[in-house]
């Protein structure tokens, strides 16, 4: 009986290291707005939802690898409403139906500090660790901007995006030891990613060159010569 | 035949002479419309934007008068495009209270932004290369009145409004730029581009740009 009781606490012990689960997040950027976009000679974001779909195209590749993870979805919301004001559509409730099938955890943030909030303290990170953190938005080599021609024409304000001079107050503890990152935006591999690691000590996955997410599927480099690299 | 003969060289000799008396009167007379075709676009009341290149035609004291119409056109139509252009702006807009500045729109090639902004009182040395952040109550670019919002390009306004507490992010040279959330303006009208350059980023990139990289065009999808 001794034993019985000891074998059951050995397999509960175990049982519950190996189901802990961690976190999934996918983070979806604003879109621009049409207004300040339609008289460029190569305006962005003629679709809104860009980087919703092609989120979801990622998300229904890699759902094998995903198993009992929690899975996030970081949407930046200012961009969705203004650009709905534009249409007079409700874009966000679109967002909400986009995602039902997937998520339940929809967590909308406004600012770059909202977003590292959420990573930091959004779960127990002692207990739940960013296991998948995957960026799809506008981005160059230095920054990822969650507002890009949003705000204001052309640019991103300071507060909605994450330079690599923000990225030193991302705790690495907050990354499981096997973490995936990987940002689709344009030009994060000539130095986001090597930023990245050097602040979080975890590897990022970032394009040389320019990437593409006008066909609504997982993005695809857009320069010749470009390349992923970590 | 002799009075036959005689009533024709008569009513010849008639023709003739109506024939010649017209000819002078034919050639002077259409002249005075011609002038007042040419001097027809000045007297037109002209728009407040046209008022400072406006000058009257000095008709050439030898020549015919006709050779002035290249000179008049040219000096006309320019200002005339201009004032056209620059007509859909509203000479006022918004709320037009508070702190005054004075804002040089400059569109620049792969560089983001507005303009230049200095205090009213202040000189150009004081000026300030900005993004405007816009808003829905009356905070509008004067451009955003035009077709294409550069068209406006080198005009000056009375802008009302504040900096923000924040910067902006220039993305294409990876500097940081001042934000003016405006409120409302006053057309001034074109000015000459005040010498000055917009920011560059401290110190040198860490890594170097890669061919079509991000300082050529970050996020040309």
């Amino acid at each position: 009986m001794t034993f019985r009781i000891f074998a059951l606490g050995i397999a509960l012990c175990f049982g519950s290291s190996f189901a802990s689960a961690n976190e999934q997040i996918f983070v979806s950027g604003g879109p621009s707005l049409r207004s300040f976009e339609r008289h460029k000679p190569a305006p962005h974001d003629r679709f809104w939802g860009n980087f919703l779909t092609s989120s979801i195209a990622r998300y229904k590749e890699v759902k094998p690898e995903i198993g009992s993870d929690l899975v996030t979805w970081l949407v930046y919301r200012p961009a969705y409403i203004t650009r709905g004001q534009e249409s007079n559509t409700d874009l966000i409730a679109e967002i909400k139906n986009m995602l039902k099938p997937i998520t339940s955890n929809i967590v909308w943030f406004e600012s770059r500090k909202e977003f590292l909030d959420y990573l930091h303290k959004g779960q127990d990170r002692s207990k739940i660790k960013i296991r998948r953190l995957e960026y799809f938005g506008h981005s160059n080599k230095r920054n990822w901007c969650f507002d890009y021609s949003n705000r204001i024409d052309g640019a991103v304000l300071e507060p909605l995006c994450l330079h690599v001079d923000h990225l030193k107050s991302i705790k690495n503890r907050i990354f499981t030891s096997d973490a995936y990152c990987r940002s689709w935006g344009c030009h994060s591999g000539e130095e986001y990613s090597r930023a990245w690691y050097k602040a979080t000590g975890t590897r990022m996955w970032g394009a040389i060159g320019k990437t593409d997410y006008s066909t609504g599927a997982i993005p695809k480099l857009s320069t010749s010569g470009g390349k992923w690299v970590q | 035949m002799g009075p036959m003969k005689s009533f024709l060289w008569l009513a010849c000799l008639l023709t003739l002479f109506v024939f010649t008396q017209r000819l002078p009167g034919q050639n002077s007379s259409p002249a005075k419309p011609d002038v007042a075709q040419i001097e027809e676009p000045d007297s037109s009341p002209p728009s407040k934007l046209s008022e400072k290149p406006k000058t009257s035609p000095k008709p050439k004291k030898s020549g015919p008068t006709r050779y002035n119409f290249p000179a008049v056109k040219q000096v006309l139509m320019e200002p005339g495009l201009r004032a056209h252009k620059s007509s859909k702006i509203p000479q006022q807009y918004g709320d037009t209270t508070g702190k005054v500045f004075v804002g040089h729109r400059a569109a620049i090639e792969k560089y983001a932004g507005w303009g230049w902004i200095r205090p009213e009182k202040a000189s150009w040395r004081k000026g300030r290369w900005v993004f405007l952040e816009e808003n829905t109550n009356g905070g509008k670019a004067p451009g955003r009145f035009l077709k294409h919002p550069n068209l406006d390009n080198d005009y000056q306004y009375r802008l009302y409004g504040s900096f923000a507490p924040y910067k902006g992010y220039e993305p294409n040279f990876d500097a940081w730029v001042p934000v003016f959330k405006i409120k409302g303006f006053e057309k001034l009208g074109p000015a000459q581009r005040p010498n000055l350059h917009p920011p560059r980023p401290k110190g040198r990139p860490k890594s170097k740009p890669t061919s079509g990289g991000a300082r050529s065009n970050p996020f040309n999808r």
